[in-house]
């Protein structure tokens, strides 16, 4: 308390002095950017927070209001939410809904209790307020809302800086720029978007975990949302085709040939051939025959460079190339973008403007060794990069900002960094040449092809190579006439895949062309899916809840599952966006859109409740089998809790059979299955998990496996 | 009472398949018996049958469903349909036998 005193009074001396316009920040990084930007700051604490105060700035609004200073502080995501006034969480439907702070809200939210109070204390003697945050619906409703809350009210009277980078001069020049209302509707829109998003999640999923209640007395947290149904139905759609599928054969040829001692593998001309009969008279007519190349064709064709990055394009190819997850990119980007590193990284454009600097950047990335040389290349000819299709009013594509890295970057970001770079640079280069010839071989009246490809010019590819999957497979030298021995023709049977499972990447593209979701919501929205496990694994396979809920939706309220709907609100969002609607007219939309979605929910409560009972216990059958029965050959080893003693072991699902297996089992851990068995005993290997590292574990504890080792150890002991 | 699926246990659906030449009666008896997943598992088996016979030229139902269950792109559930399929195939020849 003493300490905190001494803060306090610190704090008021220093601002008694002072006539500052208050700024408010997104986030603490980005406090501490925009001060070191503004002069030269003093860090002040209090309540553990940071303040920044920069005395007699340089960079003040060309719109004077006689303030000379800047006090600078920041928020932390959001401080206010959407929540419904009654508290209760399991009363809906709930349409009345108010913006409160949200550590009455959520709970382990005492940080945004200080905050609060912090900026609170610092509004009272500000003689400006400017709105700082990131330029987007987010960052514009979390400026807005404690310019509203937090300041009395000074959220229509508040400057905004606009700006896309952290970098001393972008953000100079944003100061200088700043006025009321350049964040147009954004704000209106952001608000509004929260108090949907609210209107369908809470009541919609309060309505799911009350009929679990109603048929189970048991409380089951069961969440569905506006996006978050269509984008699980596109998972649960894809999981049906894949489990109802069956193969249809075909077949395909394969020739081999010899000239002048050269060995050729030549495809078809058929790709595939639907008939077994036909394939076989292939091969029958080919073998031992000899082949002629009938026509060679070299045709030259140019590859455009890809587009700048905007948040999904760039999430999509760093789930490619490196395997993570969107959320896991837009969290490496932001940090970037923090350290001044790179432009905003949460935009739908995929343009670059001139205004950014083409030159400048190229000539401080130059400074960086392993892009000197192409910078110096690209900085000899005439600077214009190729624009995707994509724009975005409030930000540029994302672009390396020339600042360089100031402290070491972990492996993860260095991968992001260097992505970004190279497609920059990508841009600027020129188109790349490929030489494909194609030569047809006719043996009797079949045909044969042959396929070649090379590089002619790289353009473009030698800055993105390590991210291109272009490869060279150049042809040996041929002419037309030329003769060739039938070696052998293979005729292979093949069968029709079945439509591949989504991954995070292919259903974040799926989710962005049926236009549901935002730029930043959907990989959210892809996250909550494994969280509520509906989802699992790399390839996306729909869990039995999964299953159960779309099931529950698709009988009771189709609407909330399909993207029709979704895809609407989300035009409407826009729109208010665009100042074409108004937020109250479309919240308003929204509620008549619910009330007969939550009715029929009521009214089916006991049988929704009771489909998914039956999906989750189905989930746990399944998580605690283990493997195959070594002993009976028919069951499957499962892990079953004793009525009696309340512990676990393994047993044989084959029991009421006569089969006895029966194994103990650790009582604390996790235990999962490997799907693998011991290469000694043949019993199923388990995985167990207590602490942070996981162990593999024979379930038979009679194995060998565990003799040798009880053996070393008594002989380690010994010696 | 809500009939249940024979394999999984939902609720079971009233699906008409079109009969066809080669496939025997009691299969599509089974339609009736299986939820919404599993009779459109059969119904996909049913109608690859036809494209199957074309491709190989001649094959019977019962090697068809043989090949089918043993390929690695068949779905889950067309090959719990085959199993069920060939455990009542197995009754009804043994009843038979008996009697």
């Amino acid at each position: 308390l003493v300490k905190r005193k001494k803060e306090v009074e610190r704090l008021m001396n220093v601002l008694k002095d002072l006539d500052y316009y208050l700024v408010i920040c997104e986030k603490p990084d980005a406090a501490r950017r925009i001060a070191e930007a503004m002069g030269e700051p003093e860090e002040l604490q209090l309540d553990g927070i940071s303040i920044y105060v920069v005395k007699n700035s340089k960079y003040l609004p060309k719109i004077r209001n006689g303030a000379k200073d800047y006090v600078i502080c920041s928020a932390l995501g959001h401080l206010y939410t959407v929540d419904d006034p009654t508290g209760k969480r399991y009363v809906y439907p709930v349409f009345d809904l108010n913006w409160i702070p949200t550590y009455i809200a959520e709970k382990n939210k005492d940080g945004v209790k200080k905050r609060i109070s912090v900026i609170n204390k610092l509004a009272k003697n500000a003689k400006g307020f400017i709105h700082a945050c990131d330029f987007d619906l987010e960052g514009e409703t979390i400026g807005y809302n404690i310019l509203k809350y937090a300041c009395d009210g000074k959220e229509n009277v508040a400057l905004r800086a606009k700006f896309s980078t952290l970098t001393k001069d972008e953000l100079r020049k944003a100061f200088e720029d700043a006025e009321i209302g350049l964040g147009g509707n954004l704000a209106e829109a952001g608000r509004a978007r929260h108090i949907v998003d609210f209107l369908y999640g809470v009541n919609v999923s309060r309505a799911l975990s009350e009929s679990f209640y109603t048929a189970n007395s048991k409380y089951r947290n069961v969440t569905i949302g506006r996006v978050q149904g269509p984008a699980l139905a596109f998972v649960v759609n894809r999981e049906i085709a894949i489990r109802t599928f069956v193969p249809t054969p075909y077949w395909t040829i394969i020739g081999e040939f010899e000239a002048d001692g050269l060995r050729l593998v030549a495809n078809y001309y058929k790709d595939r051939i639907d008939k077994l009969r036909d394939a076989l008279d292939v091969k029958i007519s080919c073998e031992g025959k000899i082949g002629l190349i009938s026509k060679i064709k070299k045709t030259k064709v140019r590859f455009s460079p890809p587009t700048p990055f905007n948040t999904g394009d760039l999430q999509k190819e760093a789930y490619r190339v490196f395997g993570f997850s969107p959320s896991q990119t837009l969290r490496i980007a932001e940090r970037l973008y923090l350290d001044a590193l790179i432009s905003y990284p949460r935009t739908s454009s995929q343009k670059l403007p001139t205004s950014i600097g083409y030159k400048r950047i190229l000539k401080n990335l130059s400074l960086i060794q392993t892009y000197s040389k192409f910078c110096k290349e690209l900085l000899l000819k005439e600077l214009k990069p190729v624009q995707g299709k994509k724009d975005d009013p409030a930000h540029p594509a994302i672009y390396p900002t020339g600042e360089l890295p100031k402290r070491e970057l972990d492996e993860r970001e260095k991968k992001i960094y260097d992505l970004i770079v190279r497609r920059f640079l990508a841009v600027f280069g020129d188109d790349a040449i490929r030489e494909r010839v194609s030569a047809e071989i006719s043996v009797n009246e079949h045909k044969f092809k042959l396929n070649g490809r090379r590089t002619v010019y790289e353009g473009w590819i030698k800055y993105y190579r390590p991210y291109t999957a272009i490869e060279d497979a150049p042809l040996p030298e041929l002419k037309e006439g030329q003769e060739l021995m039938v070696l052998s023709i293979v005729v292979n049977e093949k069968f029709e895949q079945h439509p591949p499972r989504y991954n995070q990447a292919s259903l974040l593209d799926k989710m962005e062309k049926e236009g549901i979701g935002t730029k930043v919501t959907r990989s959210e929205i892809i996250r909550t899916l494994y969280d509520r496990g509906y989802v699992y694994g790399e390839s996306m396979n729909a869990s039995d809840v999964g299953f159960a809920v779309i099931e529950s939706m698709r009988k009771f309220s189709p609407e909330i599952i399909k993207t029709e709907m979704t895809r609407s609100m989300e035009r409407r969002l826009e729109d208010i966006e665009l100042g074409k609607e108004e937020s109250d007219y479309v919240i308003e939309e929204a509620i008549n859109e619910l009330m007969p979605i939550l009715e029929r929910i009521v009214n089916e409560e006991r049988e929704i409740g009771k489909g998914i009972r039956e999906a989750v216990v189905r989930t746990v059958r399944a998580q605690n089998l283990i493997g195959p029965c070594p002993i009976c050959k028919v069951g499957v080893l499962t892990v079953i809790r004793s009525k009696r003693t309340k512990k676990r072991f393994v047993g044989c699902t084959n029991y009421s059979k006569g089969c006895r297996a029966s194994a103990p089992l650790p009582q604390r851990g996790v235990i999962k299955s490997t799907n693998k068995t011991c290469e000694e005993c043949g019993w199923p290997i388990i995985y167990v998990k207590l602490g942070k590292i996981p162990w593999k574990l024979c379930v038979n504890p009679n194995c060998v496996s565990k003799k040798k080792v009880t053996q070393v150890k008594a002989e380690t002991k010994k010696v | 009472l809500v009939e249940k699926c024979l394999i999984c246990g939902r609720d079971a659906i009233s699906k008409i398949l079109k009969k066809q030449e080669g496939i025997p009666e009691q299969i599509f008896e089974l339609s009736n018996k299986l939820c919404e997943y599993h009779a459109m598992a059969l119904g996909n088996l049913i109608n690859k049958f036809e494209v199957w016979k074309l491709a190989y030229g001649e094959l019977t139902w019962r090697s068809y469903m043989e090949r089918v269950k043993g390929l690695e792109e068949t779905g889950l559930w067309v090959k719990e349909v085959i199993k069920l399929v060939s455990l009542r195939d197995s009754g009804y020849n043994a009843n038979k036998k008996g009697n």
